[in-house]
């Protein structure tokens, strides 16, 4: 439970700011001038502060929708992300923002409306389908109920041809989604691991089961669903523990009615995956034999080849390869 | 290990007791038991920057590995508006009057009280609003956060003078009496602290002490000897002495082969 809100002085009476203070009547709000001066701040513990994280509302006030990185995209051209929120209320052990943020405070910008008009602007920049992907620096649905940021986002992207909305998600909390219409340019992607990677490190996250069922219920409902099988962790079992997680999956969702699967390697930066193993010393994937290539540390090429053609392979048996998208 | 910076006398006594620190001799004044440092300061920004440079230099030599795990807290009375005499609260956000400067001390226990806290050069003839006034705490926290992690760095204080009570009227025995009021509060929040921070405590690793001195290695090597052995640790648990397999190795370059081989082989299901 949040009992620590930070707010920016410039935002303090904002009716969004007002309204998910209100959801914790009981926590302390502290003002600042920008939230950078918390967020940013030198010397913080990431794992330190993951025990009791704070919530930072604050204003953005450039870059609010930015181009993904090369390889990261489902079949389009035009790819972009934007972060209404960095960290999540989850702690998956994988998982880069622990290397990329030197606080593991929630900070939420409250000024949707210039996400929103930023996605029609970026959108118009074109004729081609333009696809914009949430839950890069946080999960898009975990902190829903606070920040019904995915509630307006779905209003606005209803209303603008050739934009398409990947919401990338391993939450439950899809009652937004399912008290509205389903659109017909929005994917609700879940991410899977397989039961024994997922026990041993994505800490905090709902069961697989859950996943599957709230995905079950997403279909029903007449949501695009999609599958996002990242990352990766190389192991002797990879064929068998994949197999496993998508007879699971496919035992409840409708794989004719999958739009798309992404998976990918466990890759990260160097100076992340050096500040994560400072944090965790003691996290077995950590000690596993990584190699470091160009600036990035991965499980090397060998082993990077095995598990993927596996996965692919384990895919195919349910879904069309013109829906799959391996993460280069 | 914790360290302590206290103001006055009168504010340390009731710690000093109930912590059985003893008083070593030393140029600033400085209390201690195996595990806790607690020093005097005086009052003051100055005195308090000085006394954690020297505290910091202090400990860190007995504690050279790793020291951003230690504890850093302040504690001692402040003057505010309206909060009630002997209410006891941690500064989640300090500012310098004089130099503008601000800190947000993270939450690190849930749900412990707080307030701003406002550190200023001379006391002010009129409380301001809403905030805790001392002398110390901006030069504490800027100063501390250098040696340890800005999280285990904290400030609790106890309100002793306000509009209704003011400065004045507070002497040294009042002083002692509120801090010793809150002495239960101010021991408890410093056990939470230091229970939190062994969890950024890197394991010892003593057996790379004793690889380093049986063969030479160069500074990139000793980094990657320390990382393999890390790495040993997790996966195979740690190595108790040299390996036989070491006997009769020559170079260190031929150790650090051999480790590398040991680990990559070791078995990583998770
Ligand atoms: S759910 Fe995603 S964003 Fe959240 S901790 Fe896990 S990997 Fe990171």
């Amino acid at each position: 439970m949040i009992d620590t809100i930070y707010i920016e002085n410039e935002i303090r009476n904002h009716p969004r700011t007002l309204q998910i203070c209100e959801r914790f009547p009981k926590a302390t709000t502290i003002f600042c001038d920008r939230y950078t001066s918390v967020f940013n701040s030198n010397s913080q513990n990431f794992r330190l502060q993951k025990k009791n994280p704070a919530l930072i509302l604050a204003r953005k006030h450039h870059k609010h929708v930015l181009p993904t990185p090369p390889g990261y995209g489902i079949g389009s051209d035009r790819n972009y992300y934007f972060s209404h929120m960095l960290n999540c209320l989850y702690d998956c052990r994988y998982c880069f923002l622990q290397g990329m943020y030197r606080s593991a405070n929630y900070l939420v910008f409250v000024n949707y409306e210039d996400f929103f008009d930023q996605i029609t602007a970026t959108t118009a920049e074109s004729t081609e389908d333009t696809w914009f992907f949430s839950g890069y620096d946080c999960d898009s649905l975990a902190m829903e109920p606070v920040t019904g940021f995915m509630g307006e986002a779905l209003n606005h992207f209803e209303s603008i041809e050739n934009a398409h909305l990947e919401i990338r998600t391993k939450s439950t909390q899809i009652r937004s989604l399912l008290n509205r219409e389903a659109i017909p340019n929005c994917v609700v992607a879940f991410s899977f691991s397989p039961e024994r990677p997922s026990q041993a490190l994505e800490h905090g996250v709902p069961s697989i089961a859950k996943r599957i069922n709230a995905m079950r219920k997403l279909q029903h409902h007449g949501w695009k669903t999609g599958l996002r099988l990242d990352p990766i962790i190389h192991s002797q079992s990879v064929q068998r523990d994949y197999a496993d997680l998508l007879d699971e999956i496919f035992q409840s969702v409708q794989a004719e009615h999958i739009h798309s699967v992404s998976y990918g390697m466990f890759r990260l930066p160097k100076p992340f995956f050096r500040k994560m193993v400072r944090m965790y010393p003691e996290e077995k994937l950590f000690s596993m034999p990584l190699t470091e290539h160009d600036s990035q540390v991965s499980f090397g090429d060998k082993a990077e080849e095995t598990s993927l053609a596996i996965v692919d392979a384990e895919i195919r048996k349910y879904i069309d390869k013109q829906n799959i998208f391996p993460c280069k | 290990m914790l360290n302590l910076i206290v103001a006055t006398q009168a504010e340390a006594d009731p710690v000093i007791s109930e912590l059985k620190l003893r008083k070593i001799s030393s140029s600033l004044i400085c209390y201690q038991n195996d595990d806790v440092h607690l020093v005097i300061t005086g009052i003051g920004k100055c005195n308090t920057a000085t006394a954690c440079g020297w505290l910091a230099n202090k400990t860190i030599q007995t504690d050279a590995t790793n020291h951003t795990h230690v504890v850093w807290m302040n504690f001692g009375i402040a003057g505010h508006l309206d909060a009630d005499i002997g209410s006891c609260f941690r500064a989640h956000k300090i500012t310098d009057l004089a130099t503008k400067k601000v800190w947000f001390p993270h939450p690190l226990i849930n749900n412990f009280p707080s307030l701003d806290l406002i550190t200023v050069d001379q006391p002010l003839l009129q409380y301001r609003t809403d905030q805790l006034h001392d002398m110390e705490a901006s030069a504490f926290v800027e100063a501390a956060r250098k040696f340890s992690n800005a999280e285990l760095v904290q400030s609790l204080k106890v309100v002793s003078d306000n509009s209704d009570h003011p400065l004045e009227v507070v002497n040294a025995k009042l002083t002692t009496r509120l801090i010793a009021d809150n002495l239960e509060t101010i021991i408890s929040f410093l056990w939470a602290l230091k229970s939190l921070s062994g969890t950024v405590v890197a394991p010892e690793n003593t057996i790379a002490k004793t690889i380093k001195e049986h063969w030479h290695f160069s500074v990139s090597q000793k980094v990657l000897l320390e990382r393999l052995l890390q790495r040993h640790n997790v996966l195979l648990g740690p190595l108790g002495d040299i390996p036989d397999a070491l006997n009769d190795v020559k170079s260190s370059k031929e150790v650090l082969a051999w480790l590398q081989k040991t680990v990559d082989s070791a078995d990583c299901n998770l």
